[in-house]
């Protein structure tokens, strides 16, 4: 079987062949006619022993000798001979962005300024902001336009854009330029997510910093593609097998999304973890202001290389931070890294402290820093009896809803998760000893309102609000669950 | 001015998204207004029912999405049926009368017809018919400023079709609609 023409060397080789078509054989289908992608092929006049016209070869030097028409004839009536590859043909170097859409401009840096911009787009620029300069992905509704636009952006920054044949493989992509030193990050949606989880989980156990961003549709399966929903929460925590600590952010507007994939990227630089950005449809396809400061007003956290000498170096030693230190790729580090249980040198140990050692360091290097990780925002917290804690599109919508409950004389706090996890257990343990309860809306049957129930009990309830995705909440419910744990503290 | 929620409706490849993000740009980015767009499609790169959502604000702006209408856009029948019956009292409402034939009584909104497609393909292109409506939308309710949607317009389309897209603007800016029946219409 022939192949297409091989890179070799500066230049390009191709490949020189014949198409031998036997035509006794043909009963004229016309399948290798219609089939061919450039139309080497066409139909004879003439007529074979069967009475069929059999094909004739009109555009020989069309021929790339793909071998389709070899594959797709019926009667094995027609064949491809290859010669040595004699031809070379002259390198044509284009930088890749030349075939781009004409109508956007180039831009060979970090983008500054204000814009009218979609979350997914403002995602992409906050990720070319932090320093990524890898991605790999699969395309999905509704993270497509983040795809979309960094293999727009990508070759521009000298970065590299990889679509790939899956998400099973994009995620692998990742970790893999995170280890060669580079920031990477993918974005998908539930089913990507769900094919990523094997690999995240091997993210989490290498220790691999990269960003993965969720842009949440109406799930389970295929669900609803172009519609939100927020029923992966409790994925991004315990979706790959094990215990591990898990860093989710969930922005509530485009310049939101800027601003936290900055963040994601360092946090997943410190802490050397795939981080997850929680969004959802609605964030992800509004358009709204988004302002991006100049390149040296944003903080940025680079990743921490060894000082140690090549003969020091142990890949996974821990000093005081509980997170190992970087070999930098090709300075002559010996380096080793696996999914399996592994000890400082990242050599399999498949003994029982050594599990101990590395997964309850897994979880406490995020636990133990949660101060520095988690980010909540609250209004009116003190003096509330109701908390609403809500995250990511649903912070904004209840907006209206409190403000109806307020003007009835109810004393409402609002809580917004930022950090979904880390959990803010602590804050919500302390406030449920001064509160009659909490309300929890979310585009869910109930996730994250199960997490606040068991923190509040016993001493506050906890009522969630919920909904299966693909709309919004009903604000007359909100009020009416404001309501009920307000007047169930009497 | 106080929170507005305007939709526009039609059908995928319209250009009704687009149209949104330009009135979107222009009160957000150059009339020093709040803008929240956000839009609701089907899986068809074309011929799918399709709408976006603009809300315009002077504060900032919580809830995003548009479930009664200030200001209603239709570009097709089937966006017209389905949205008129969150459009508000007095709301406005703004259809392309050839593509929106069976009316409903309209005595409640002020309504107003433009045959934006049929103006576009007298220009040349029935691709700009979102524009001459976006043209005939900002004259009738005054959402932006003109030279704010000529600015927004001029950064929104492709460099070669710039020219075509601000002359659709201007007919439909100063399209004058005819009187409104004062019956109703027929249904």
């Amino acid at each position: 079987m022939a192949s297409h023409a091989k890179p070799a060397g500066s230049g390009t080789k191709r490949i020189k062949g014949k198409i031998i078509i036997l035509e006794d054989r043909c009963k004229g289908c016309d399948f290798c006619v219609e089939h061919c992608p450039r139309d080497v092929l066409g139909i004879s006049t003439q007529f074979n022993e069967k009475g069929y016209h059999p094909p004739e070869v009109i555009n020989e030097e069309n021929c790339t000798f793909c071998g389709l028409c070899e594959r797709i004839c019926p009667d094995f009536a027609i064949y491809i001979t290859t010669e040595e590859e004699v031809e070379e043909v002259k390198p044509e170097v284009k930088k890749v962005y030349a075939n781009r859409n004409k109508n956007l401009p180039i831009v060979k840096s970090t983008m500054k300024g204000e814009f009218f911009m979609q979350g997914d787009i403002a995602c992409a620029e906050g990720a070319i902001a932090a320093g990524c300069r890898f991605f790999g992905g699969y395309p999905i509704t509704p993270a497509s336009e983040i795809a979309e636009r960094m293999a727009y952006r990508l070759p521009m920054l000298d970065g590299v854009f990889i679509q790939f044949e899956d998400e099973i493989a994009s995620m692998a992509s990742i970790i893999g330029a995170s280890f060669a030193g580079m920031k990477s990050f993918t974005a998908t949606s539930g089913p990507g997510i769900s094919l990523m989880t094997e690999n995240i989980g091997l993210g989490m156990m290498m220790e691999a910093p990269c960003v993965v961003v969720n842009v949440q549709r109406g799930s389970p399966s295929t669900g609803l593609p172009t519609s939100w929903g927020q029923s992966d929460m409790m994925q991004a925590k315990w979706g790959s097998h094990g215990d591990y600590g898990s860093i989710s952010l969930c922005p509530k507007s485009p310049q939101e999304i800027f601003d936290l994939t900055i963040r994601a990227f360092n946090l997943a630089e410190k802490y050397r973890l795939p981080v997850f950005i929680m969004t959802d449809a609605i964030v992800g396809h509004m358009t709204e202001k988004v302002v991006i400061p100049p390149v040296e007003e944003i903080e940025i956290f680079d990743r921490k290389y060894t000082n140690k000498s090549t003969d020091k170096y142990l890949p996974y030693e821990i000093g005081k931070s509980m997170i190992p230190d970087f070999a930098k790729a090709g300075d002559g580090y010996r380096y080793h890294t696996t999914g399996l249980t592994h000890d400082e040198r990242g050599y399999p140990d498949m003994t029982e402290q050594c599990q101990k050692s590395v997964v309850t360091r897994l979880v406490e290097k995020i636990t133990k820093n949660i101060d520095d990780i988690m980010m909540i925002e609250e209004i009116d917290i003190e003096g509330a009896d109701v908390i609403v804690v809500c995250y990511g599109i649903t912070a904004r919508t209840v907006i209206p809803a409190i403000e109806k409950a307020k003007k009835k004389g109810i004393k409402v706090g609002y809580m917004r998760l930022i950090t979904v996890w880390p959990f803010p257990e602590q804050r919500i343990k302390e406030l449920s000893r001064k509160c009659a309860g909490f309300v929890v809306p979310e585009l869910n049957l109930g996730q994250i309102a199960l997490e606040v129930e068991r923190c509040a009990f016993p001493d506050a309830r906890t009522k969630g609000v919920t909904h299966a995705g693909g709309g919004i909440h009903d604000f007359n419910d909100i009020v009416k669950a404001i309501e009920e744990v307000a007047h169930g503290k009497k | 001015m106080s929170e507005l929620r305007v939709k526009f409706s039609g059908y995928g490849g319209q250009g009704v998204i687009l149209s949104a993000y330009i009135v979107g740009k222009a009160t957000a980015i150059y009339d020093g207004k709040q803008a929240s767009m956000t839009q609701a499609y089907g899986p068809e790169a074309r011929g799918g029912a399709c709408s976006s959502q603009l809300v315009i604000d002077k504060k900032a702006i919580n809830y995003p999405l548009v479930d009664t209408t200030d200001i209603l856009v239709a570009l097709s029948q089937a966006g017209y049926d389905k949205f008129l019956p969150d459009l508000k009292n007095k709301g406005t409402l703004l259809y392309d009368n050839d593509l929106v034939s069976v009316v409903q009584d309209h005595s409640k909104y002020n309504a107003l017809a433009i045959p934006a497609t049929r103006l576009a393909e007298e220009l040349g292109k029935r691709i700009v018919a979102n524009i001459v409506m976006v043209g005939f939308v900002i004259a009738q309710t005054k959402l932006a400023s003109r030279e704010s949607m000529l600015r927004a317009i001029k950064e929104s389309v492709p460099a070669k079709f710039i020219d075509l897209n601000l002359k659709a603007f201007e007919v439909g800016f100063n399209y004058k609609p005819s009187k409104r029946r004062k019956s109703g219409g027929k249904k």
